[in-house]
């Protein structure tokens, strides 16, 4: 369920018309897959308390949108300059956080975002996470977030390259969930398309993990 | 199970880091009650302190406009952020609490 606090925010981002130039990626979209699937066939395990928002084109955001401060202030969020250099605004019951992909042999700094006057971090690997998205309603809301295959995947990349044992844990379950729920959809046709968006150092890592967990036959690659 | 303990040991820290920081802000504030008297000559700030239960006033001398609005500024963030040292902390108790379940379970 969404909490009311982050239902506050993907409010306030809607009304600053924000919303529709970000992807809701992380824990939260389970939330958002329960109501695309139903909440008899997927139900999000674990849900943290940060919620991530991937800006896809940070240059193309138009000028004239309300700073991120601004909206998120009035409800007692504050701001937190993380040690790596990139802000953060957090409150007690949810901490909101920005990211940008990181595009080719770039640095790794954070990057400023003068339209919303915040300073995001630099993603690798999120070209298909924000290539195929899906646009789900929750009441008033429509978040845009990525398409289920595209975020199981991911996920099953990222949890092979954590260090943090815990983390890739958690990673993994929540992208072997979304794959079982996938495996008796009609969405998982998608993963053919979605599948060739990926790079071969990803797809090799991704196929590794998918055979380790008894997934291997999944895709036919 | 295991992924719901890291997911909470994770959460439990974040909380007890941000209570720390609310509490080093809060901390930072003037200590007591602010208030103005208004004289026929300006205005005349003082700081209600409490201290082993005997009631002092702090006299802070003759104030500007944008001194008195500091003030009030900082007893508003006082309040929000005793607001906030409570919603933190009570976070913390229930992810602790949380956390000697799910290990109970486990």
């Amino acid at each position: 369920m969404l909490g009311k606090k982050a239902k506050e925010v993907l409010q306030v981002l809607n009304e600053a018309g924000l919303l529709e130039h970000i992807v809701l990626i992380g824990s939260w979209c389970g939330h958002f897959y329960s109501l695309y699937f139903g909440r008899n066939r997927y139900r999000p395990n674990i849900q943290t308390l940060d919620i991530d928002f991937l800006i896809p084109e940070p240059r193309r955001l138009q000028s004239g949108l309300s700073p991120v401060q601004d909206l998120l202030k009035p409800l007692d969020f504050d701001e937190e300059y993380t040690a790596s250099g990139w802000l953060r605004f957090v409150h007690p019951e949810l901490r909101v956080e920005f990211l940008v992909p990181r595009l080719g042999p770039q640095s790794d700094d954070p990057r400023k975002i003068p339209q919303l006057k915040i300073t995001a971090m630099p993603l690798r690997h999120t070209s298909v996470l924000t290539k195929h998205t899906i646009e789900v309603e929750d009441g008033a809301l429509k978040v845009r977030v990525p398409h289920p295959v595209a975020f199981a995947l991911h996920k099953l990349f990222v949890s092979g390259r954590r260090k943090d044992k815990e983390k890739a844990g958690r990673d993994l379950e929540m992208a072997l969930r979304i794959l079982e729920t996938l495996r008796n959809s009609r969405e998982i046709k998608d993963i053919f398309r979605i599948w060739t968006d990926f790079t071969q150092k990803e797809k090799n890592a991704i196929q590794k993990i998918l055979v380790q967990e008894g997934y291997g036959n999944l895709i036919n690659m | 199970m295991d992924a719901i303990l890291s997911a909470l040991k994770e959460e439990r820290e974040q909380a007890e880091k941000l209570l720390k920081r609310y509490e080093k802000e809060f901390a930072s504030l003037p200590v007591g009650t602010f208030f103005v008297r208004k004289l026929r000559n300006g205005q005349y700030g003082y700081i209600t302190q409490s201290e082993q239960g005997k009631v002092r006033q702090v006299y802070l001398g003759k104030l500007e406009v944008d001194d008195i609005a500091k003030y009030k500024e900082q007893m508003a963030r006082k309040r929000k952020l005793r607001e906030l040292m409570k919603k933190a902390m009570q976070q913390k108790l229930f992810l602790e609490k949380a956390l000697r379940h799910a290990r109970k379970k486990g």
